[in-house]
């Protein structure tokens, strides 16, 4: 885009009240008056993708807040995505209400884990589930890794665990993804994006 | 066996570009009127609504100015380049009618003669390249002039209607000015697509949302908007370049015109302005000094 000659000026009060725009017949001081008894709002709209199914929705989240450390960011408003080529701007029912899936007070905002006969939940910090998560995996596929069939042809796979990608991952997340499971052996890998 | 025609979102495309209407400054007035209703600055948007009265009936007389795009046009520069002089011949003879309007409204206008010396101020200010709104009520007929005749243009062409690949997006595709702000479309179709529109031809071309159309940097864009007032007008402002322009919302109130309206939203400027950020459209009809 060509910025280089684009200039930006300021709308202030004193250059409201010149005499030019008074020509006119602009009335300064009641229209001054006027901006006093206003309060401005602020509010931002950044894009995600729905995170329910394979379609992958775009969608337009509003939320209020300065990301300054007294106020709280709440959003407020989620819409369909005009420019997403996948749904233009259109959301099915579920999507429509996200907002209350996000705001909702049963949900899950941390790692929790069962422990092997217990009964209740017990939240963990994201620390020891991904430590957990490595060791189970780990355990699983020293147990279950197959080196070669059963003709002795080399296969190097391990088909006991699988993993299921997010729909909000990009080209290059995928690569990633796809290049750390295939080290390990793992041949079920899925996409929530898959159609 | 036969499947229906496709009817997914997916396959809605708004078109790239779209030409102004032939009753442009017609509805600009009404949206002035409206707009004046109980605003402190009332009188001055209803002679503003008087100075669109006469663009209307200057446009209605000027008539279709025959000038076509030229086949196969790609879209990589303004649609007008090198043929200015061809589209501008009319104002002089509109720029009299419309300081007539202006001076029975009670603003006297400087006549042709010296009203040339305004010249490069107007085209600086729709270009996008001035530092300072326009300072006198002659430049902003003066403008009004060049908007009749430029329209008159913009309409006569035969747009695309589906997607066209612009070379440059800050800029008009027809005149090459600066926009004013963008719509963003209520209804079925082009539902929340958003267009900025032309401050010079009121050509209106799609842009992508919640993006900064001033600087083009992918971060995070605030959102600027008076609380329980305007509520179809928004401030879009960047953290990057600390600019803004404004953002007029069709599905907060339908009949919003985005020239009328930045007029009556002055005092979201100067809140905007106080917070650090500065106004990157151009509007004509605003004045300073």
């Amino acid at each position: 885009m060509n910025m280089n000659r684009r200039q930006f000026f300021k709308v202030c009060s004193a250059g409201l009240g010149g005499s030019s725009i008074a020509l006119m017949g602009f009335s300064p001081n009641a229209a001054l008056a006027e901006v006093r008894t206003f309060k401005l709002a602020r509010a931002t709209e950044t894009r995600n993708i729905c995170p329910y199914c394979s379609v992958s929705c775009g969608v337009l989240i509003y939320s209020t807040g300065d990301k300054s450390k007294n106020s709280q960011s709440e959003i407020i408003h989620i819409e369909g995505d005009p420019d997403n080529p996948v749904n233009r701007g259109t959301l099915c029912p579920k999507g429509a209400g996200l907002r209350d899936m996000i705001q909702s007070q049963n949900r899950l905002k941390w790692p929790e884990v069962r422990e092997a006969g217990a009964s209740e939940w017990k939240k963990i910090s994201w620390n020891e589930a991904l430590d957990r998560i490595a060791k189970h995996m780990k355990a699983d596929r020293d147990a279950n890794f197959v080196a070669q069939n059963k003709d002795g042809v080399t296969v190097n796979r391990w088909t006991t665990t699988g993993f299921l990608a997010s729909s909000a991952a990009q080209n290059e997340t995928g690569y990633l993804t796809v290049k750390m499971l295939r080290a390990l052996g793992m041949t079920s890998i899925d996409t929530q994006a898959r159609i | 066996m036969q499947f229906p025609p496709q009817s997914l979102p997916s396959a809605d495309d708004y078109p790239s570009l779209l030409r102004p209407g032939t009753s442009l400054f017609a509805r600009r007035a009404s949206r002035l009127r409206t707009l004046a209703g109980s605003a402190p600055a009332a009188d001055w948007l209803n002679r503003l609504a008087l100075l669109c009265d006469a663009q209307q009936t200057a446009f209605d007389a000027l008539g279709d100015l025959g000038l076509r795009l030229p086949a196969g046009f790609a879209w990589q520069q303004a649609v007008s380049a090198g043929r200015e002089a061809e589209i501008e011949a009319a104002w002089p003879a509109i720029y009299p009618q419309l300081a007539s309007a202006m001076a029975a409204a009670g603003v006297a206008v400087a006549d042709l003669g010296s009203a040339q010396a305004s010249l490069p101020a107007v085209r600086a200010l729709l270009a996008g390249e001035a530092e300072a709104a326009l300072q006198s009520p002659t430049e902003a007929v003066l403008a009004a002039a060049l908007q009749v005749v430029w329209t008159r243009f913009a309409q006569g062409l035969d747009v695309p209607t589906g997607k066209v690949l612009l070379a440059e997006r800050g800029h008009c595709p027809c005149c090459g000015s600066a926009p004013l702000g963008s719509i963003v479309f209520a209804g079925q179709g082009r539902g929340g697509a958003r267009y900025q529109e032309c401050s010079l031809c009121a050509t209106r071309w799609n842009a992508v949302r919640a993006r900064c159309t001033l600087c083009d940097d992918p971060g995070v864009v605030a959102y600027l908007g008076i609380e329980d007032a305007f509520p179809a007008v928004r401030a879009e402002a960047c953290e990057h370049c600390k600019g803004y322009s404004k953002l007029y919302f069709q599905d907060k109130d339908l009949v919003v015109e985005p020239l009328a309206d930045d007029l009556a939203t002055l005092a979201l400027d100067v809140l905007v302005g106080e917070q650090g950020y500065a106004r990157g459209a151009p509007n004509p009809f605003l004045l300073t000094g």
